[in-house]
């Protein structure tokens, strides 16, 4: 059996290495290009959502190099998400591709993840499945810490790229580390490389919360590398959805990170009152969460006809008047252009930069 | 008690129902006007540009309702069945419209989720919080609290076998499906079904969908639709796809719809259309009028041709 998991940010990096030290003949196919986006948009619904596209675009490519089996997580909504497998693979089948498809229909059950991590390596007793499991999900955590860093760091950095390779090498270190004790060690590691870099403590970056529905804002081709455009530019990104966040309100790995979901459905009220699924209650919650705390503005990033962020984008035009904050709202899909995104960044930063300056100004006089 | 219903989205399945229970406590009723040009272009000016236009259309229903009114009835419908939702945008549809509109009078926000609790539950919170908005409006209608006579009944719509109207079933006839809200609402359906009658064709539409009927349909599915609305399109196509009177499908959804970008290609896939002729129209605010008309006239060529086939085919004694 050949498996191939399609791409969404890091994920396949914290899983990869560990389900091939247990057997399991892990084929992640190529990190998303144009070519999965050309391939996937070719054959997908006109209006299926940009992440339903990538990951059909990544099925393909991945089978044209000879996998046989694909594992995509199921759902039952209220957003799309839960229905991609399906339609994938009618898709995929229709095009004459033979393969076996799985669907672990309950993404929020541990029981089912870990069974499912069981049926396709050779991991036997169901307590190594459930060590693995959390191997898996605490890589995935430190991948998202050096995500973290690297924001913090790179807007304050002296010499040009050195928090590129801080980045660089500490997700190599912790590719590497296969078991809880390596963990441990690299978790130090990836903290001091990370420390070394040197940085301008004087500088006062702007910072700007991101947030959105989790694929597009994880996957950096999907937003055609928002986050790192902006920590090129001397911005502090500070990320408001993370994949280790999502996985820690349901698997609790992370004892002293709060429940997110819980915490953003009180910050949210009364604006938004109920969940409307996918992320919306998380993009209607952290935004006024950064607003109250400081942040200096958020871009709100979308797929194009995403439910749950139509929602949520309504209110937060009406959050950015009330609350004078300035929120930016950019919706991706297969249409890409660079100049585009480039110049509406840039005229956000420099609203942000004016708007400092006169609160700085102000507070002078 | 003056409670206003936009006559959008949810009232062209519920609106009947939701009128009587209004009424039989003492609340006056007041729906909004069908969809014109102006309520529809308020309603888009109102909203971000990547909203699917019958949630446009509410907010212009909104705009048009909110100035003669007490409060307005917008439940938050999250679930009308357990194992099913219903689009994201009706579960956020009242912070929406809160979101999107200002000068606002009361809305009545009552969550129905028949997962979590029955439906006399709901009624009675709607109950609560119309007496508690009476004590500070107009004191024209007198809220009265017997709501519970009513609740036995079922709240469903009449559960009758599937069936669909029409005139006559000599000529031939176009089954059109789709969401209640597009199908029935001849502006923003920019008077598809109008035109097709308009060129001697007739059309039906369902009525009323056998709940067991859509169950045996979500069982041939590789995965059952988990949106409710969802659910009675494909049993739609599916009840149509066998029905003898009807001779051509066209399913309308809205350019931009979530669920039906899946459920349509679903259909595609799954239910054998090629049965039939069957064409699947997406509408927009953008979508012109010829682009539609020209489509249409092709379609029913195709259904005539294909009919002319059949009759020929059946004095030679030719299997179809």
């Amino acid at each position: 059996m050949k498996l191939t998991v399609p791409h969404m940010g890091l994920l396949s990096s914290a899983y990869t290495k560990v389900l091939r030290e247990h057997g399991v003949n892990m084929q992640p196919p190529p990190r998303p290009s144009l070519t999965t986006l050309n391939l996937g948009v070719r054959h997908s619904p006109e209006f299926a959502c940009l992440p339903f596209k990538i990951n059909l675009g990544n099925m393909i490519e991945a089978l044209d190099n000879g996998v046989d089996s694909i594992l995509m997580p199921g759902g039952y909504g209220p957003c799309r998400f839960g229905y991609y497998g399906v339609i994938q693979e009618q898709i995929l089948k229709g095009l004459g591709y033979n393969f076996k498809m799985s669907t672990t229909d309950n993404p929020d059950s541990l029981g089912c993840l870990v069974k499912t991590i069981r049926d396709i390596s050779d991991i036997n007793s169901k307590w190594d499945g459930y060590s693995v499991f959390y191997l898996i999900l605490m890589r995935m955590a430190l991948f998202d810490k050096i995500e973290e860093l690297y924001f913090k760091v790179k807007p304050r950095e002296i010499n040009t790229g050195e928090a590129e390779q801080a980045f660089n090498e500490s997700s190599k270190i912790i590719e590497d580390a296969t078991g809880y004790a390596k963990l441990l060690i690299a978790r130090q590691k990836v903290k001091s490389i990370f420390r070394d870099v040197k940085i301008d403590k004087k500088i006062k970056p702007p910072r700007i919360g991101i947030l959105g529905e989790i694929f597009v804002v994880i996957e950096p081709f999907a937003n055609m590398n928002v986050e790192r455009r902006l920590a090129k530019m001397g911005v502090e990104v500070i990320r408001g959805v993370w994949l280790s966040d999502w996985l820690n309100d349901r698997f609790r790995f992370k004892p002293f990170r709060p429940n997110q979901n819980k915490l953003a459905k009180k910050w949210a009220y009364p604006y938004l009152k109920y969940p409307s699924g996918g992320e919306s209650i998380e993009s209607v919650g952290k935004t006024i969460k950064f607003c109250k705390e400081g942040i200096d503005g958020v871009i709100h990033i979308m797929p194009f006809t995403c439910m749950p962020e139509l929602v949520a984008s309504t209110i937060l035009q009406r959050i950015s008047a009330d609350m004078n904050y300035p929120v930016l709202s950019l919706t991706f899909d297969e249409h890409v252009s660079e100049a585009n995104l480039q110049t509406r960044l840039e005229a956000f930063v420099d609203l942000l930069e004016r708007r400092k300056k006169k609160r700085k100004e102000k507070r002078d006089n | 008690m003056r409670v206003g219903i936009p006559q959008s989205l949810l009232y062209f399945k519920y609106g009947n129902l939701w009128k009587k229970r209004l009424n039989a406590v003492g609340a006056e009723v007041i729906i909004s006007p069908e969809t014109t040009e102006d309520i529809l272009s308020n309603g888009i000016n109102h909203s971000i540009s990547d909203l699917c236009l019958p949630v446009k259309s509410f907010f212009g229903h909104v705009l048009a309702l909110k100035d003669d009114v007490d409060c307005l009835f917008i439940p938050r419908m999250i679930r009308i069945e357990p194992d099913a939702y219903l689009c994201p945008k009706f579960i956020g549809l009242p912070d929406m419209v809160r979101a999107a509109i200002r000068n606002l009078p009361a809305i009545i926000d009552t969550a129905f989720n028949i997962k979590e609790q029955p439906s006399n539950i709901f009624w009675h919170e709607v109950l609560t919080e119309l007496k508690k908005l009476e004590n500070t409006s107009s004191p024209d209608k007198k809220i009265s609290g017997e709501i519970a006579n009513l609740c036995h009944s079922s709240d469903e719509a009449p559960v009758g076998r599937a069936g669909a109207l029409r005139t006559s079933a000599k000529k031939l006839t176009i089954g059109i499906a789709g969401r209640p809200y597009l199908v029935l609402d001849n502006h923003i359906n920019k008077g598809v079904l109008r035109y097709i009658r308009s060129l001697g064709i007739e059309t039906s539409i369902m009525s009323s969908l056998d709940k067991n009927y859509i169950a045996d349909t979500m069982e041939k599915l590789p995965k059952w639709v988990y949106w409710s609305m969802g659910k009675d399109v494909v049993s739609t196509v599916r009840w149509m796809l066998d029905d003898n009177d009807t001779d051509g499908i066209i399913l309308l959804s809205t350019a931009g719809c979530g669920p039906d970008s899946f459920v349509a290609e679903l259909i595609e896939q799954v239910l054998f259309v090629e049965k039939k002729p069957y064409m699947h129209l997406k509408i927009d605010e953008h979508t012109s009028d010829v682009g539609l008309k020209t489509r249409i006239e092709a379609f029913i060529d195709m259904l005539e041709r294909s009919s002319r086939l059949k009759k020929q085919n059946l004095r030679l004694g030719i299997e179809n």
